[in-house]
């Protein structure tokens, strides 16, 4: 299932932010990591996802420098700032507290509650 | 960070290229990505990058085992691609950039806004037209077109004006133009009386004219061409279009009325010298006739100012005649002159302010539209009036430049010639033309409001016309009409609203010129029964009487009052000869000093008017 372009909108950049989390990437690396780890829900393609790096970069969140990979191919591997650290700190807390209030509603079924509560903590 | 991308220096990811895609896939990524990478329209470096990220992304996406179809599948819409990646690099682009790339956003909208303002405003002025067509000149010539033709004057005139030799009025090499007034004393004395006796034929179809009762110009009369063509070079049709009043073209036939009083005036002095009484009278009767036809026929300022003096003229003739060839006359032929006087149209007053009132009217008709609830918009004719009107502003109307210099400058109108109205010679001219257009249409009172305003101002000017001579017409300066026509000049924002009452408004004491010569007149008229009145005290006693109160009642049923002093004119004999004079505007007693030659309007004067000795 895929998700509303708006909800896109929010959630992108913070899951992209969470993949630079663990260590450098470039662009098909997240692509297929944001399709594999969300099961298809948060699968991007180049025109959503190049614009959105442009734009986390030309926020300060990360930085995009090009590489020689082991294949001898160069590519623009990306990896969070300090900024994006700090981002991602926030911006995961915002998204808790919507999960949490949207279990509140009953929107979200509690296991899946606990799930977010077990990874919380 | 400047535009130069740091990773610009990066290898050509045409020369990497697809590794592992056959040759015609590899066409086909390029193609799609140039496709996406040449709609971002970003800087060259910004473009390189993007292209070389995308085409290895496709290349990853083949050593992932992707195939081409599913990879651009899940590329997405390549222009909202393109969109999407402008506008995010754009944001990594250097603050300074992004400030000038403001600022130029900004003045384009101001200038795309004031662009849209100024068409609008230039659409609206030019939809905007009069709202009634105006004929003036038909309004004119309709009282005429019913006057009889047994009852009109011109026709003989113009016959008369015909057969006159024109040639003597021009100069002609060292020959100056001749003269038409004079005296036997004057140098080209003979000159003229050979020109009158050339003339007979015209004098005499002058004084036939003046028979009629009415003068009875038709401006639109076809008769008239040959005439017109003569003193203006075109046709009476070509001269008065309908619709289109030029005032400045409604006069050419009281240039010739001027010769023909000229004329009629010089025939009575060359028949006094002759001796000639029935003459002198025929051509005495004239002139007055002649006055009261132009009196009675026109509403201008300026035309009952020629009848006014052509009345003075001749009243000044039978002063002299009276005292100075008493001889000539006998007491019942003093009688039949004070009969002549008697019923002289020169004592009417004429109405200043209903004409400034009728020529406003006309003003607003022809440059605004119709009067509705949003009172009336100037129109692009409208315009073309204002421009001609500020172009004949007079340089010694002081208040008038004041008012209207700074305007007709900004209009870009040479203070000499300006502008021409039509046809402007230059596209500049014509965009400043357009401009100033504009500007007027959005800073002058609409109709309604420019009418109020005109209407507060002429009700001051009536109130000043209103007051006898002797008490305030002098006071001209002080007065609360200009005074607050100066409050206007000296107020920007009213000026700027109001300033065409400035066109058609008196600013200077000349105003007072047609109300002052009608009282004058009176004045001259009842100081020349006074002399006929002298005249028959001193054919009964012997001699000249002291005071002018011994003449009434028996010569005389009241004392003339001089309109400047509010007191009886001044009279005392010298040297045996009577001397009747006014203190004039100045008021002062000069003790019957002749006042200059030059005498103009305005200014003080040196010097009172003597009705006696005629001078």
């Amino acid at each position: 299932m895929k998700v509303e372009r708006e909800l896109m909108r929010g959630a992108g950049p913070v899951a992209v932010l969470k993949l630079l989390a663990g260590g450098a990437k470039y662009g098909y690396e997240l692509v297929e990591a944001l399709s594999a780890q969300t099961d298809g829900v948060l699968a991007m393609g180049q025109s959503t996802l190049y614009p959105m790096l442009y734009n986390l970069e030309a926020q300060g969140l990360i930085v995009g420098n090009w590489a020689s990979a082991p294949s001898g191919r160069d590519r623009k591997y990306y990896s969070l700032t300090e900024a994006g650290q700090k981002r991602l700190v926030h911006d995961t807390a915002q998204w808790r507290s919507v999960v949490q209030a949207l279990s509140t509603l009953g929107v979200i079924p509690s296991a899946s509650r606990l799930a977010w509560q077990v990874e919380a903590t | 960070m400047t535009g130069e991308h740091p990773n610009a220096h990066r290898s050509d990811p045409r020369q990497q290229g697809v590794a592992r895609l056959g040759e015609e896939q590899e066409r086909q990524v390029r193609e799609f990505v140039e496709a996406v990478v040449r709609r971002t329209r970003l800087w060259r470096d910004e473009r390189n990058e993007v292209r070389m990220e995308l085409l290895h992304h496709f290349d990853d996406g083949v050593d992932a085992g992707r195939s081409l179809e599913q990879l651009f599948a899940d590329f997405g819409i390549p222009h909202i691609a393109a969109r999407m990646i402008r506008v995010s690099k754009m944001r990594n682009r250097s603050w300074n950039w992004h400030v000038r790339h403001r600022v130029l956003q900004i003045f384009a909208a101001s200038v795309c806004v004031m662009l849209g303002c100024l068409l609008i405003l230039l659409a609206r002025l030019h939809l905007a037209w009069p709202g009634l067509p105006h004929d003036d000149i038909g309004q004119f010539d309709l009282v005429n077109h019913r006057v009889p033709r047994e009852e009109r004057g011109w026709p003989d005139y113009r016959q008369g004006l015909m057969l006159l030799d024109r040639t003597p009025l021009r100069v002609s090499g060292t020959t100056p133009a001749l003269d038409l007034r004079g005296q036997p004393t004057d140098p080209h004395w003979g000159r003229l009386v050979s020109y009158l006796e050339a003339n007979a034929k015209s004098l005499d179809l002058f004084v036939q004219g003046s028979q009629r009762p009415r003068l009875g110009y038709i401006y639109r009369d076809p008769t008239n061409d040959p005439w017109l063509k003569v003193v203006g070079g075109r046709t009476a049709a070509e001269t008065y279009p309908i619709h289109v009043t030029r005032y400045e073209t409604l006069l050419p036939h009281y240039q010739d009325l001027g010769y023909i009083r000229s004329l009629l005036y010089s025939a009575a002095i060359r028949a006094l010298e002759n001796k000639d009484l029935p003459s002198f009278r025929k051509y005495w009767q004239a002139q007055l006739r002649l006055a009261a036809q132009v009196l009675k026929e026109s509403e201008f300022i300026v035309v009952r100012s020629i009848g006014s003096a052509s009345t003075a003229t001749a009243l000044a003739l039978l002063r002299s005649l009276v005292i100075d060839h008493s001889e000539l006359l006998s007491n019942e032929q003093l009688a039949d002159y004070l009969r002549d006087l008697d019923g002289l149209p020169g004592a009417s007053k004429g109405s200043t302010e209903s004409e400034f009132r009728t020529f406003f009217e006309e003003f607003l008709q022809t440059t605004y539209t119709a009067q509705t609830d949003s009172g009336g918009r100037l129109t692009v004719a409208g315009c073309q009036t204002l421009r001609r009107r500020l172009s004949e502003v007079s340089p010694h109307e002081t208040l008038k430049c004041a008012a209207l210099l700074a305007e007709k400058e900004a209009a870009g109108l040479d203070t000499a010639v300006g502008i021409p109205v039509r046809n402007p010679s230059s596209l500049s001219a014509a965009w400043m033309q357009e401009m100033t257009a504009l500007r007027w249409s959005t800073n002058l009172a609409n109709r309604r409001d420019l009418r109020l305003e005109m209407e507060r101002l002429l009700t001051l000017l009536q109130s000043e016309l209103d007051k006898p001579v002797a008490l305030c017409r002098e006071n001209f300066e002080g007065s609360a009409y200009l005074t607050e026509l100066q409050r206007i000049v000296a107020s920007p924002d009213e000026l700027r609203r109001y300033w065409p009452v400035f066109l058609v408004l008196p600013t200077s004491d000349y105003t007072y010129w047609p109300e002052r010569s009608q009282e004058s007149l009176k004045m001259l008229h009842d100081g020349t029964l006074a002399t006929v009145a002298l005249e028959q005290y001193r054919r009964r006693t012997g001699k000249w009487p002291e005071r002018l109160e011994q003449l009434v009642p028996a010569d005389l049923p009241h004392v003339p009052q001089d309109i400047y002093s509010g007191k009886p004119l001044i009279y005392r004999v010298v040297a045996d000869k009577p001397l009747l004079y006014s203190v004039w505007r100045d008021r002062d007693d000069d003790g019957g000093k002749p006042l200059p030659k030059e005498t103009t309007g305005d200014g003080p004067h040196d010097g009172d008017f003597r009705l006696l000795p005629v001078d």
